[in-house]
């Protein structure tokens, strides 16, 4: 055993600097991209459940390439070198290459422990991680070591171990009964047992083939030759060329291979859904910009379901659900921001662009901005009112340009007195305090179960301007009246109003008036116009 | 030591590398001399139990060794490439050697001292072996092997490639050596064969041709070695082989195999072990 240690250590100091390469994977690489993830996910207040995610995924990409790139290293001096055959004749014993595969192994875990310590706050807990990687590593190890001594070359292990690892941590990442990897469900002892049982399985089965195979001439020679090749193609005059070639042929079989099974995409970067709706919208005559009211309120009628979003061009499953959910954060994040209190942080579509849009949706709909975005009585005022708005084919914007902004104040009284009428709300004795509650707790008429969703929307627009109006005269002292203002459109009395709410909102006694109600835009106080349609 | 292989036989496929081989080996330096692709390689590896024989057996003073353990434990193997280790001094590569061979650390040092001293390369033991020159690690490759004095040595084709100041050098090695171990050199290079060897043997096609000293290898070409000045090449009896070309009192002559008659112009000469290898490979084409 010490000898094997002695053999380990010159093993090392002939690796000289490539033995830091997987320690520049676990202590830079991987932390600066976890750095980086932090970084970009800053301003998201779902960010305690999105970077753990993206922490157990890169762990699972990058931890095993520092592994392999080991493995060769440590052992092709053994397999590959121009002298192998002496390592079989001076004196080895059978169980020689075990003791190797014990010790690369405990190194190897052992470099990798304190990076699963650091990390433990996103990957999990430590014992359980600890094993779980210690037995990945004893996997990759073990077969590592068995393929190449039946072959007497690491390089058609190093092969099938790249290319086992790229497809079940690169290209399939779903949960499958043959992959070594897991994101879900969440690591736990009796989830590891008995997967990694199954693979030990494996291992034996792989063993076994050594054990029987290694005497039988034919696979002696079939090895030799192997080996051979390996070392003439690798260690060899031409070894540029062949290492040049090898790589381009693999690119090329790697791409074909690609075109053929090419694998569906399951996840949608927020940009990635964006381009995809875009796409959809300009297939089918709908040329809207992100940014442009028209887009927003798409978006809108997609995420209530009222608009179309698929065509025979959108993949059913999954492409199908980005869009949704693409939809769904394009209205909800100026929702949130629009509504949100003061002291809770704004979010940022440039921000979250590479983020998974499933994610994104995931953490709308259960993080904190959840309050403003799912479930909320103005969630389905809005609601309401698109299924009201699509029987007519118009967009949200006109339909509000035809019910309120088009109309002369008068007409909007008129249409407001009928509505209450309607109602069997005529008999308000007090119509400051009516306009008062309609514009500073909307939840009020929210609930009204006796009006449109088109009639709060006249009279959402009429209190605003009564209201404000009032408490102008109220601060200011000045004569309230509204007559001047019948004839006159309410879209031109909207953009006056605009800046007088804007004080009567800063106004002290306003928020003492603002305090007394607790309606989810209550903090708000009087909308400003260009919010009243959103 | 005393090695006994008899009726040795190893198939790569269908293929037979060795075919029934037959030879002993005892205290001396063995010349193992075929042509490429005769099984030499082949043989060494059968003894050293790198590879599995098909048949036949492998007796060492006295005992069976199906598998190669008792030679293996008393041997040192120079092989045909031996290019390992670029990243590790000279020393750091010969003390790798002599842990797996399983020197004593005490022992160790002194022993990598003392195979330095013997491949001269004592000056080179900081060296990385990367840094070294093909003969240098060549020389290192014969330093691996004598650690541990074992009583067998076996190079294979330890001087391919070499230019002739390291050729010298490894004779030269081999000279110093030669009084403590059984050495058996592979070789498809005559000239190393008869400086170095006191025993030959010529194998072609997985079987053993003869096997002797070197005057009897020569004597398989006695009376079939003839020169004759080239301007008389056409008068010749055809089948013949051309062994060489040479120049003599500013004329240039020619060197043949012949087993049968030749005409007078073509002088006999006294056959050396390049004419008996010759004959004895050659000899079905002649």
């Amino acid at each position: 055993m010490i000898a094997r240690i002695r053999l380990a250590w010159l093993n090392i100091k002939g690796m000289r600097f490539r033995y830091f390469v997987p320690l520049i994977l676990y202590y830079g690489l991987y932390p600066l991209a976890l750095y980086c993830r932090q970084l970009t996910l800053a301003n998201l207040p779902g960010m305690e459940r999105e970077l753990p995610l993206f922490a157990c995924q890169l762990a699972q990409q990058l931890f095993p390439l520092g592994l392999f790139f080991h493995l060769h290293s440590f052992f092709k001096e053994q397999y590959d070198s121009g002298a192998q055959q002496l390592f079989e004749i001076y004196g080895q014993r059978r169980s020689d290459w075990l003791w190797d595969c014990l010790l690369f192994w405990a190194h190897s875990t052992a470099l990798l422990l304190p990076a699963l310590l650091i990390h433990r706050r996103y990957l999990g807990e430590f014992a359980l991680l600890a094993t779980r990687w210690a037995l990945l590593f004893f996997f990759y190890t073990l077969f590592f070591l068995l393929l190449s001594k039946l072959l007497r070359t690491t390089l058609p292990a190093l092969f099938l171990c790249l290319v086992y690892h790229i497809v079940f941590a690169f290209v399939y990442t779903g949960p499958s009964a043959y992959s070594l990897y897991t994101l879900d469900p969440p690591l736990s002892w009796s989830f590891l047992f008995p997967r990694y049982a199954y693979f030990f399985g494996l291992l034996l089965l792989v063993a076994a083939l050594v054990y029987l195979l290694q005497s039988y001439s034919f696979f002696q020679n079939f090895s030799q030759r192997l080996r051979q090749f390996a070392k003439d193609a690798f260690h060899g005059k031409h070894r540029r060329r062949w290492i040049a070639g090898t790589t381009a042929l693999f690119l090329a079989a790697g791409f074909g291979c690609y075109l053929f099974l090419k694998p569906v995409q399951m996840v949608y970067s927020y940009r990635q859904a964006e381009d995809h709706f875009l796409a959809y919208l300009q297939r089918n005559g709908l040329p809207f910009q992100p940014g442009e009211d028209d887009y927003f309120y798409y978006a809108e009628a997609v995420n209530f379901g009222l608009a179309n979003y698929m065509d025979d061009q959108v993949e059913p499953d999954y492409e199908s659900i980005a869009l949704l959910e693409y939809a769904h954060v394009y209205y909800a994040i100026p929702l949130y921001n629009r509504l949100r209190w003061e002291e809770m942080p704004p979010l940022s579509l440039d921000a979250v662009a590479d983020t998974p849009v499933n994610d994104l949706s995931m953490l709308l709909g259960e993080g904190a901005p959840s309050q403003f975005t799912m479930g909320t009585l103005h969630l389905a005022f809005r609601r309401q009112l698109c299924e009201e708005i699509a029987p007519t084919g118009l967009i949200q914007n006109e339909y509000y340009r035809r019910q309120v902004q088009g109309l002369s104040f008068a007409q909007l009284e008129e249409a407001v007195q009928t509505s209450l009428e309607e109602a069997g709300l005529d008999g308000i004795t007090d119509p400051g305090h009516f306009a008062e509650q309609c514009t500073l707790n909307r939840d009020w008429l929210y609930q009204n179960l006796d009006l449109t969703a088109t009639q709060k929307l006249q009279i959402f627009a009429y209190c605003r301007i009564y209201y404000t109006l009032l408490r102008q005269s109220e601060i200011e002292g000045t004569p309230f009246d509204l007559s001047p203002l019948a004839a006159r459109p309410v879209e031109e009395i909207d953009r006056e109003i605009d800046p007088v709410a804007q004080m009567v909102n800063s106004h002290p006694n306003q928020k003492e008036r603002t305090a007394r109600y607790s309606g989810e835009s209550s903090h708000l106080g009087i909308w400003t116009s260009d919010i009243m349609n959103r | 030591m005393q090695i006994e292989v008899n009726n040795l036989t190893k198939k790569f496929g269908k293929k037979k590398a060795l075919d029934g081989l037959s030879l002993s080996i005892e205290e001396g330096v063995y010349g193992l001399l075929g042509p490429n692709g005769a099984g030499k390689t082949t043989l060494m590896c059968c003894l050293l139990g790198v590879y599995n024989s098909n048949g036949g057996s492998i007796v060492v003073d006295g005992k069976a060794d199906p598998k190669g353990a008792l030679l293996s434990a008393h041997c040192g193997y120079l092989p045909q490439h031996f290019d390992m280790f670029h990243e590790l001094t000279v020393a750091e590569a010969l003390r790798y050697f002599a842990t797996l061979k399983k020197i004593p650390r005490a022992k160790g040092a002194e022993e990598i001292g003392r195979c330095l001293r013997t491949v001269n390369l004592e000056e080179e033991a900081k060296k990385r072996v990367g840094a070294l020159s093909g003969g240098m690690r060549r020389r290192l490759g014969i330093a691996q092997a004598l650690l541990g004095d074992p009583p067998l040595l076996i190079f294979d084709e330890p001087t391919a490639g070499l230019d002739p100041e390291e050729r010298m050098r490894f004779k030269n090695i081999i000279a110093a050596v030669r009084h403590r171990h059984t050495i058996l050199i592979s070789t498809h290079i005559v000239d190393d064969i008869d400086v170095i060897c006191n025993r030959v043997m010529v194998i072609d096609r997985g079987k053993l041709c003869a096997q002797g000293t070197k005057g009897d290898i020569c004597r398989y070409a006695d009376g079939r070695v003839f020169t004759l000045p080239r301007e008389q090449e056409a008068s010749l009896n055809r089948p013949y082989y051309l062994e060489n070309v040479f120049e003599e009192g500013g004329q240039e002559h020619i060197r043949i195999l012949s087993q049968i008659p030749q005409p007078a112009v073509a002088r006999p000469a006294a056959p050396t072990l390049e004419d008996g290898y010759f004959a004895l490979v050659r000899g079905e084409d002649l």
